[in-house]
């Protein structure tokens, strides 16, 4: 008997919490034997402080939705015209300050995150096609407005990116403090205990008197307030925006979270897997470029590693 | 826990009137009740007869179509489960209510954790509070084992303390009892009457009419959705309670018939199946039901399952109309004229997004096909005739099966199984989940199945329905075939089954 829970417990550590750190070692093992720039300071630097910045914060609000038992498809559209609405707001209102243009930003991207919420949970839309919706009429609008990229983002905004405090990337701040308040509020409020209970089963979540409504609903807001601090990294990183700057971020996250541990069914996984996952992706495409592997076999690469980490996911829950 | 006297009596809680209505089933018809200060109340009836319909809408889970609810001298409405524990109204659910993934302790106060005023846990004393209850309940479990790590007995001991852990002034207990052992019910019952002591009302649902006696101090009898009455607990013996759950006397409920038994169709030497069924052999004759009893765990369903190809067996030869056939799958089984109704309808049989004529065409579709496109007139004329034969309660043929009560949705089931011709029928629990009323229908169609020559190897777990459906009764203990009794000669006595079920000595008579 104690045996058997023993095994089970075993398995369950290994299979999902850790698993994504076996990876991640075996990657890193490989990239330092196989490129010599790999290991560089610079390169270093770059792997682990700055690049997965934009997809760690994005993934963090994939994660939360997933946790709650809900998917956000929408993510790379909002990305894209969070990142765009930046560059317009700066041309065409030059003395726009760098706080109200990131306020403007984390709101629109609030009202996105509501609008899920709304086709999700008010009107029951399956999240998956719900969130897929979301992410047309965003993708419409973009292109409505602009089909070339825009650039123009000034230094004093650029900082969040590539600014400096006391010799620590600012970019890693960023996401430190964002992780923070997520774990925070995932592992230690009472709010995170309400995400995980209404993912892993929403009726008994209901008879045992939590207001699984409101408590999915936030989780589309909350994570739209998420995905706006990402597009704001990424429009500092990128100096601009435009309709394809967040192409494939709603599967890159998925992939980040699914590898990370998080289930697809909900209720079920770690913050700190997701950092896991986010590092996972971002040495395997840094390492690809280091090898100059063809950008459309990358792409087939990176197909092919969704599909393993989901089935590995179903598996793992039979 | 407010300064509340010992002394106090009087109404806590009223129902009034009321009145609650699922597409197809009248769950509660006019219902008044009402539950003192301090008091158990115990609930009894069948199954389907409305109690746990009525405990969800106490408890906030559904809203009743119509009538009052009076808490505490005042009409009040229950919105949702939160507001009946704001209210004090506390439930031990029938079905587990908690998250497999999430520690003893979080379950214990989930939405209610312990938290500081800016929200954050105070997991130190969420972990203190649940030793408190453990030592309050004498429970030793680890706080932070996972629920699904936990056996059903811990699990239900974790319930307990979950509803406990409500400052409850109603406290519902929905059949508690059924997975734990005598040492943890008696721990139970101390629980139950420490609370009492302290003026808190126990509403307590169980089929153990053992139980009932020990513990009530007033008993209500529903049945089929009404009140047939409410009587203190020393004014009432075992024999008059039963009377008042079933209603009519156990004869009439099934149906008499003409005895018509023929040639024998099937026989069944020396089956196996490696740790659970060993040496079964026996025969079934064209216009019988044999009834199959047994304990859980006696092997029962792996028989049915084996002999219909739904499990491999590992010996033994089946024998239909003096043919030996191979039944290693249901689809064989079905053309070698069986069919097999399972216990576990919303599981196993019906298709809950398909309409009625679809449900009763899906297996024999290949007969309205032509050219391999399904002729629907020659479809639906088909079922229609079937439901018509059956009598199924319906607004339209093409209602959705899940919107039937459990008996009509049983004999859409039989119509479906009538359709491919079968000659055998394997019927698992014919009647579970099915009120009262539509029980007889599904015996008499049973009956009449067998009046027109069909073979019934009929499993169920209630004895009455054993004794009072079958010529014979095959009882199957651990695995083994214990006795067949002929029920021609005499009926045979629940305590005659139970004894060869339970495995006491036996020679056979037959």
């Amino acid at each position: 008997m104690i045996m058997s829970v023993n095994n089970r417990k075993l398995r369950l550590n290994i299979s999902s919490s850790n698993f994504v750190w076996f990876i991640l070692f075996g990657l890193l093992v490989f990239s330092a034997i196989s490129s010599p720039i790999f290991l560089t300071g610079r390169n270093m630097r770059n792997v682990l402080l700055i690049q997965p910045v934009g997809l760690g914060i994005a993934s963090l609000a994939q994660a939360l939705i997933m946790l709650s038992g809900g998917i956000d498809m929408s993510i790379g559209a909002a990305v894209s015209l969070l990142t765009t609405m930046a560059a317009i707001l700066f041309k065409m209102f030059p003395d726009m300050t760098p706080i109200t243009v990131l306020i403007a930003v984390l709101v629109t991207a609030m009202l996105i995150g509501s609008l899920n919420g709304f086709f999700v949970v008010i009107l029951r839309i399956p999240a998956f096609m719900g969130t897929l919706a979301t992410s047309m009429i965003l993708q419409g609008l973009i292109y409505f407005f602009t089909k070339k990229p825009i650039g123009g983002i000034p230094r004093s905004f650029r900082y969040i990116a590539e600014g400096k405090l006391l010799a620590i990337p600012f970019s890693f701040l960023f996401f430190l403090v964002i992780f923070g308040i997520v774990y925070m509020l995932l592992k230690r409020h009472k709010s995170g205990k309400l995400v995980y209970a209404v993912g892993s089963d929403q009726h008994i979540s209901r008879i045992s008197g939590i207001a699984v409504t409101k408590v999915r609903f936030m989780t589309y807001v909350f994570g739209g307030v998420l995905v706006g601090l990402a597009a704001v990294f990424l429009a500092a990183r990128m100096g601009g925006g435009g309709p394809t700057a967040g192409s494939n971020y709603e599967l890159d996250t998925i992939t980040a979270s699914v590898i990370g541990g998080i289930s697809l069914a909900g209720g079920v996984g770690s913050p700190l897997g997701i950092v896991g996952g986010v590092l996972t992706l971002t040495i395997f495409s840094n390492i690809m470029n280091l090898l100059d592997i063809n950008p459309y076999i990358q792409m087939f690469l990176k197909g092919s590693i969704l599909i393993l980490a989901v089935a590995f996911n179903k598996v793992k829950k039979r | 826990m407010s300064t509340m006297g010992t002394a106090v009596t009087g109404s806590l809680l009223k129902f009034k009137d009321i009145t609650k209505t699922f597409p197809g089933v009248k769950a509660l018809d006019s219902v008044d009740m009402d539950f003192s200060y301090g008091e158990v109340h115990a609930l009894v009836g069948e199954n389907g007869a409305g109690k746990s319909t009525l405990m969800k809408i106490l408890s906030g889970v559904f809203k009743p179509d119509s009538g009052s609810i009076i808490y505490n001298g005042e009409e009040v409405v229950i919105k949702n489960p939160h507001q009946a524990q704001m209210d004090g109204i506390s439930i031990i659910f029938q079905e587990f209510s908690l998250i497999k993934h999430m520690s003893v302790t979080e379950n214990v106060f989930l939405n209610r954790e312990p938290v500081s005023r800016a929200g954050f846990l105070r997991f130190g004393k969420a972990r203190e509070r649940v030793r408190e209850l453990m030592a309050l309940l004498d429970i030793n479990l680890d706080p932070d084992a996972k629920v699904m790590d936990l056996s059903v007995v811990q699990q239900q001991l974790v319930e307990i303390m979950k509803a406990l852990s409500v400052d409850a002034r109603i406290l519902i207990m929905d059949e508690p009892s059924a997975p734990l052992t005598d040492k943890e019910l008696k721990k139970l019952f101390s629980i139950i009457r420490s609370l009492k002591s302290r003026g808190v009302t126990v509403i307590y649902i169980s089929h153990m009419l053992e139980e009932v006696f020990e513990i009530a101090d007033r008993v209500t009898v529903i049945k089929d959705g009404k009140v047939m009455g409410t009587f203190p607990v020393e004014k009432l013996t075992k024999d008059n309670l039963v009377g008042y759950m079933v209603g009519r006397e156990i004869q009439d409920i099934y149906p008499d018939y003409g005895k018509q038994i023929g040639d024998t169709i099937m026989k069944v030497e020396d089956l196996s199946c490696k740790g659970e069924l060993e040496g079964i052999t026996f025969s079934l004759r064209k216009g019988e039901v044999l009834g199959l009893a047994g304990m859980v765990g006696s092997g029962r369903t792996r028989l049915v399952q084996a002999i219909v190809g739904a499990v491999r067996r590992d010996s033994g030869t089946i024998t239909v109309n003096g043919k030996v056939i191979d039944n290693i799958s249901i689809i064989g089984a079905i053309t070698e004229g069986f069919c097999y109704i399972p216990s576990d309808r919303k599981l196993e049989g019906i298709i809950t997004s398909m309409d009625i004529v679809q449900n009763t065409t899906i297996t024999s579709l290949k007969k309205f096909m032509r050219s391999g496109i399904i002729d629907r007139k020659k479809e639906r004329i088909a079922a229609e005739k079937q439901i018509a034969a059956m009598q199924i309660k319906t607004a339209s043929l093409f209602t959705q099966i899940e919107n039937l009560s459990g008996g009509n949705q049983q004999k859409v089931l039989i119509a479906r199984a009538l359709l491919t011709d079968p000659e055998i029928f394997v019927i698992v629990e014919p009647t579970r989940g099915i009120d009262v009323g539509a029980k007889y229908e599904i015996y008499k169609l049973v009956r009449e199945l067998t009046e027109s020559g069909k073979a019934i190897l009929m499993v169920s777990s209630e004895l009455p329905e054993v004794l009072g459906m079958s010529d014979r009764i095959m009882v199957l203990n651990r695995g083994r075939v214990a006795g067949i009794l002929d029920q021609h000669e005499k009926l045979s006595s629940e305590e005659e089954l139970l004894s060869l079920a339970v495995g006491h000595t036996y020679s056979l008579s037959s």
